[in-house]
């Protein structure tokens, strides 16, 4: 076998037990009779230990009062205030202004648009056109029918 | 899927029980300050972004869903913090050393600068220089390269969990860490037999 082979880029996985257990029964006789896989699996192998061997830093004392400090922090931002932190200019801050404001224009648009739909709004639209009709007597005793508009266009075409 | 004991204890946090959250960052704190650590090779800097790693999880715990183990989970968030990190302060990240070639995704460009330590010889085989320069040796690697072989070296991380971390695929994984390894063998012969 020459100084590169192909199964070269498989001794990473064979390392790291990536392999299936056909391709690494496949590896493990290849490695046996390859001494370029040889070489190469036994330099991967010592360059985990290196890496390994390095040692691990300490958190430093001041690492978890800074965290914590940063979530309270947090947490004051997210929940808004507390009694002890209540201030004027705290409470009108921020977004509270804005969502005051976008309410009240949602609440006159809802009036608007139902104010326009509503029924009552309908029917005097419909009487002031029909004004006439009111001279004759016989449909101002029916006026109670007034829900039943067809009842009175009826009564004053019979009178026709 | 079932779910890991951490993943559990992160549910109990979800559900309003902060000593939950106190355990996992007790467990987790040293790790992920290592993880950055070596990804960064500055002390000061991996805490700073070990605690950003804290607080997404912190400010996560209404939406968490045990979707993979939660050590694959905060290691995804390690990972994010630190590729986002690197790309904001890239300058902060380089090595120079005629040792270390700069490794780029497709080929390994070896640099001709002085290198300006002041060790001697005999001092590179102190230890402590060792991890030194080996960690100058990983901190040189491209920034995938680097996350996926800390990932799996250090914390054991299959190449599936490295996929989801780093967003690549398993085959992309398995050329990461392949190349990976030829760039440190390169880098850091001097120190093996």
């Amino acid at each position: 076998m020459g100084k590169y082979c192909k199964f070269n880029d498989k001794i990473s996985l064979f390392i790291d037990g990536e392999l299936s257990l056909k391709e690494l029964k496949n590896i493990e006789s290849h490695i046996e009779k390859c001494p370029a896989c040889r070489k190469e699996s036994e330099t991967l192998i010592e360059l985990n230990k290196i890496l390994t061997g390095t040692g691990e830093i300490e958190p430093s004392p001041g690492f978890d009062p800074a965290f914590w400090q940063k979530v309270n922090k947090m947490d004051k931002k997210t929940t808004g205030w507390s009694l002890t932190d209540f201030t004027f200019s705290e409470w009108f801050s921020g977004w509270r202004p804005y969502a005051a404001t976008a309410m009240v224009v949602f609440i006159v648009a809802i009036i608007l648009v139902f104010g326009k739909l509503s029924p009552l709004k309908t029917n005097d639209i419909i009487i002031a056109d029909h004004l006439e009709l009111f001279q004759d007597f016989e449909i101002i005793n029916q006026l109670d029918l007034l829900e039943n508009w067809e009842v009175i266009i009826s009564l004053s075409s019979e009178k026709k | 899927m079932k779910t890991d004991p951490d993943s559990k204890i992160m549910l109990r946090f979800r559900k309003g029980d902060n000593a939950a959250f106190r355990i996992l960052f007790d467990k987790y704190k040293k790790k992920i300050i290592n993880f950055c650590y070596r990804f960064c090779n500055n002390k000061e800097l991996a805490e700073e972004l070990a605690q950003e790693v804290f607080l997404r999880v912190y400010k996560a715990s209404s939406t968490y869903r045990p979707e993979a183990n939660f050590s694959t989970w905060i290691f995804k968030i390690a990972t994010n913090v630190c590729l986002n990190e690197l790309r904001k302060k890239q300058y902060l990240f380089k090595t120079e050393s005629l040792d270390v070639p700069i490794a780029s995704e497709k080929r390994d460009v070896t640099r001709e600068i002085k290198d300006d330590s002041p060790l001697q010889p005999q001092e590179i085989l102190e230890s402590k220089e060792k991890d030194h320069l080996i960690r100058k040796a990983i901190s040189s690697l491209p920034a995938k390269q680097r996350a996926a072989l800390l990932l799996r070296i250090y914390h054991d991380f299959s190449y599936q969990e490295i996929g989801k971390q780093i967003k690549s695929t398993e085959s992309g994984v398995k050329t990461l860490i392949h190349r990976g390894r030829q760039n440190l063998k390169k880098a850091l012969q001097r120190f093996m037999e």
